[in-house]
């Protein structure tokens, strides 16, 4: 069952798909599809607003490409410093899943007379 | 007969409108990417058998709303570029109103000549050097700034 990617959630990933070089917005589009087992779906022009944020950032920096066939195409590359940033939001996120994980282990399977 | 080319360039128009707060070659190239992005779309619904007229509408469908889309783009933009670049009219009053509070300050902790306020041009010429330091050091790094090479890539 796929699930609506959040607008927070965007920018991490597409740090994350660009570790593997750079793309260009419809690829990485697809990296993301791909990489999620077809599970993380979005409204694909929302790349865009992320992308920005990410070169203001300074997280990617961006050329237009001269592509083998068809137009030219805005190729995207992760910075040094938007690899740093990655990490420390994959840090931030297993400690968030962690906690989540612990608090949903302690739940009551059905409600008793304790309540 | 609206054809499927006019739906992609409407979509785009509709997008192109909310940017009008961004210079002409930023929303030149905002609509270029775009429509890079929207043709491939196309060209794989076309690809998995689909004909025209769905690939279009499909990709349309799958890109999201345009005026949302152009919305969020010019509040993007806006944002990072709000303190980026001031007028020379707006940085002129920064430096009066500098020059001004430098004035006072001045006078309120004493360093000004024993006949002061008949002998006021020193206290002016050293408000406005403070000022012009107090002003131009940002300024000066904010343009350093943006000048400097693009962040290098991994």
């Amino acid at each position: 069952m796929s699930v609506d990617l959040t607008r927070g959630d965007l920018p991490t990933l597409i740090l994350s798909v660009l570790t593997h070089g750079p793309l260009h917005g419809y690829a990485i589009a697809r990296a993301i599809e791909r990489d999620s087992d077809q599970m993380l779906r979005m409204r694909e022009g929302s790349l865009y607003p992320a992308l920005r944020t990410l070169e203001n950032s300074e997280w990617v920096t961006s050329s237009w490409e001269i592509q083998a066939q068809g137009p030219a195409r805005k190729v995207y590359h992760l910075t040094a410093a938007g690899l740093a940033e990655l990490e420390n939001r994959i840090a931030a996120w297993r400690r968030y899943a962690t906690a989540i994980e612990a608090l949903m282990g302690k739940r009551r399977l059905s409600y008793d007379n304790n309540i | 007969m609206t054809t499927t080319s006019d739906l992609i360039e409407r979509y785009l128009k509709i997008v192109a409108a909310e940017l009008s707060n961004l210079p002409a070659a930023q929303r030149a190239d905002e609509i270029r990417e775009i429509r890079s992005h929207l043709e491939a779309l196309v060209a794989q619904a076309l690809q998995q058998g689909a004909d025209r007229s769905t690939a279009v509408t499909t990709a349309l469908a799958q890109f999201g709303s345009a005026d949302q889309l152009g919305r969020i783009l010019s509040t993007t933009w806006q944002r990072h570029h709000a303190t980026a670049h001031v007028a020379w009219w707006q940085l002129l009053l920064i430096y009066i109103v500098g020059v001004a509070v430098t004035l006072g300050m001045l006078v309120l902790i004493g360093d000004v000549p024993s006949n002061f306020p008949s002998n006021f041009l020193p206290v002016l010429y050293k408000a406005l050097w403070i000022a012009a330091l107090g002003v131009g050091t940002p300024m000066l790094a904010g343009y350093i700034q943006r000048r400097r090479p693009p962040a290098a890539r991994i």
